[in-house]
């Protein structure tokens, strides 16, 4: 599958910036990380990011490299925007005018966004941690009952205990595979954090 | 009878005929010292000794750590062996610190930090780690590594490969207690090119000597490389910075995952340590003339070796250093009919290309995100693409987010508490290059050409 081109990129991580920001994301980094990993997944997209169990469960190492190039380029830059959070990733007006011109491209992925971004908005990073590193446990050992899952998020990340394991992967199963089904089908039906289709 | 007694020796004459000779042995001594011109000495044990006296670890002493920049820094001829035992130096005093029980405040922080026995396992394996992380570099370290590798392998790969080959392996079976190779594989070569999962223990160990932010092997190659090569830029205040080093959660993400951080009595070192990187980079890793010569070496290496790769079988890896390349660099420039022959002039006799385009600030305005890519391709077209070369690197973030523990024992992000941590610039690279004998017209040109190829007014 080809490689969604680098000003695509650019333009998607924006977009998804500019989503979670406004379902009340402070959108840093770990956000961006952890969205754009369940991104790739359901969208089934080659962003050319691999991930692997580091800072807060999935990282992308070429992301993050990514990132520190767009902010070389003018492209976005950090904002302390609340007090005690880490940088908010905002673009520049020069980023706006890679989103613009890249918009085309990203509209496919406009259903995703909004459901990523109304699962995650909202989340501190403890809850971000488990549900994105249960949805890793689950991509990795997806025929495991949720209980063994649990045991390997809690092996993984010793801070969260076996109960709040299980509960994430159970929500990671809600919400996973309705999606990337609906998805796949080009029918995108995005069912939302109570289970209800909208 | 009357005994004598010297350093070695104890003589017990018993009479005129019989003389008895006992040989004292000297304890069997346990650590050794290297000299070394920045940490004085470093210490090691007889155990570890076998890994520095093996094969690998050897071959070390032939690979030049900053490859041709002795071309224009003479004195930075220092090799990736004396840096291999600096990291294992400086590797130990952070996991000395930072797993003191003094320095364990948090809960979350305790929680994850094992018993004494598995406790001594681990720095064991942080030092063996430490001498390991740069087995598998290639000859002249990075220079052209992503061309001369197949696609996706890097060093860090072939020194995964090597720390889990039979050869090492038999070393790492004769310690006591014996050390798994795939631990020493996850602390010296990170998450990123392991392909091993990590818990947050081993993630924090690999922190400890590969981390952005307070790698000994950062530490290490910057005071280091500052030294060898006459640049002062390079140093800051290493002790200050160990002895602040504490594993912290990081609270200002409303997460309980700890991660390496600092008091804030260290930061000012921490600032020194990110400055120092970036004049680094800016002054010797990424100066347009060693970058040249990167180039070129890249040029000869791709036509020298067959099939234009370096080898990734361990054997062929290990036969192969900054000697022999630089020997074929040279018989290639004494033969007039080698195929090399002009390849190996230009590092030979200093006939390297000349830079002729750097982007400007204002260069990226008419939308185009990598300006030199678009001029280098012009400029291809237009002189030819044997006298045109293009060099681009990311551009690296140059300071990293970490915990910081303030006297009231809140914890901030980093770029919170530093205006200097946060205003740190990124730097790249992303340069045009010339053959010398075009320079003055490839520049007019450039005048001529930059606007309207950039889509600048």
């Amino acid at each position: 599958m080809e490689r969604l081109s680098y000003s695509s990129r650019c333009a998607l991580v924006i977009e998804l910036a500019r989503k979670l920001r406004s379902r009340g994301s402070w959108a840093g980094e770990t956000h961006l990380q952890k969205a754009f990993y369940i991104l790739q997944d359901l969208s089934k997209s080659n962003f050319g990011y691999k991930f692997v169990i580091y800072k807060h469960g999935p990282y992308s190492f070429d992301l993050n490299n990514e990132l520190g190039a767009m902010r070389a380029a003018n492209i976005v830059e950090f904002e302390f925007t609340r007090e005690g959070y880490g940088p908010t990733i905002v673009p520049t007006p020069f980023g706006e005018r890679v989103r613009a011109a890249n918009m085309e491209n990203v509209e496919t992925f406009e259903p995703l966004l909004d459901f990523i971004s109304e699962w995650f908005g909202a989340s501190d990073v403890r809850h971000l941690e488990k549900i994105a590193t249960a949805y890793y446990v689950t991509k990795k050992n997806p025929r495991d009952p949720a209980i063994e899952r649990a045991k390997k998020l809690n092996a993984l990340k010793p801070h969260i205990d076996i109960r709040t394991a299980e509960d994430a992967v159970r929500i990671v199963d809600e919400k996973r595979k309705p999606i990337r089904h609906n998805f796949s089908r080009g029918r995108t039906r995005v069912v939302s954090d109570r289970g209800s289709a909208r | 009878m009357f005994l004598v007694c010297s350093n070695q020796e104890l003589t017990i004459v018993l009479s005129t005929a019989t003389i008895l000779v006992i040989r004292i042995c000297a304890p069997m001594k346990h650590t050794h010292e290297f000299r070394d011109p920045i940490h004085n000495f470093v210490s090691v044990r007889t155990d570890e000794r076998k890994v520095i006296d093996s094969r690998p670890f050897q071959r070390l002493r032939h690979i030049h750590q900053l490859a041709l920049t002795y071309l224009l820094y003479p004195g930075a001829t220092h090799k990736r062996f004396e840096h291999s035992l600096g990291v294992m130096h400086l590797a130990t005093e952070i996991f000395d610190v930072v797993t003191n029980p003094d320095n364990l405040g948090d809960s979350s922080v305790r929680n994850i930090i094992p018993d004494s026995v598995a406790l001594s396992y681990w720095r064991t394996v942080v030092r063996l780690a430490a001498l390991c992380h740069d087995l598998g570099h290639l000859p002249f370290s990075h220079a052209a590594e992503d061309a001369l590798l197949p696609d996706g392998y890097k060093h860090d790969n072939l020194s995964r490969d090597i720390i889990l080959s039979p050869e090492m392996q038999e070393i790492w079976a004769a310690m006591k207690p014996r050390v798994a190779a795939e631990d020493i594989v996850k602390v010296a070569v990170g998450p990123k090119y392991s392909e091993l999962q990590f818990d947050i223990w081993e993630t924090i160990l690999a922190e400890i000597i590969v981390g952005d932010a307070f790698g000994a092997d950062r530490m290490d190659y910057l005071l280091r490389d500052s030294y060898h090569a006459g640049v002062t830029y390079g140093t800051f205040d290493r002790h200050r910075l160990i002895a602040t080093l504490r594993i912290l959660p990081k609270k200002y993400e409303d997460s309980d995952e700890p991660a390496l951080g600092l008091e804030e009595g260290g930061l000012e070192s921490s600032e020194g340590l990110m400055i120092a990187r970036h004049f680094m980079y800016k002054q010797v890793y990424f100066h347009h003339i060693r970058r040249a010569y990167d180039l070129h070496l890249k040029d000869f290496l791709v036509e020298w070796l067959p099939g234009g790769k370096f080898s990734t079988k361990l054997d062929d890896h290990l036969k192969m250093c900054d000697v022999e390349v630089q020997a074929a660099i040279r018989a290639a420039y004494e033969d007039n009919h080698s195929p090399y022959h002009g390849l190996a002039r230009r590092i030979q006799c200093r006939e390297h290309f000349r830079r002729f385009y750097e982007p400007a600030p204002s260069d990226t305005e008419g939308g185009k995100l990598k300006p030199g890519s678009i001029i280098a391709q012009a400029a291809e077209a237009k002189f030819g693409k044997e006298l045109i070369r293009y060099d681009y690197i990311l551009p690296k973030p140059t300071a990293p987010i970490f915990p910081v523990l303030s006297f009231d024992g809140r914890i901030d992000s980093s770029l919170q508490r530093s205006q200097v941590l946060a205003a740190m610039p990124l730097i790249g690279v992303d340069r045009v290059y010339c053959d010398k004998s075009i320079e003055a017209q490839a520049i007019k040109w450039r005048e001529e050409n930059k606007n309207s190829l950039l889509g600048l007014q």
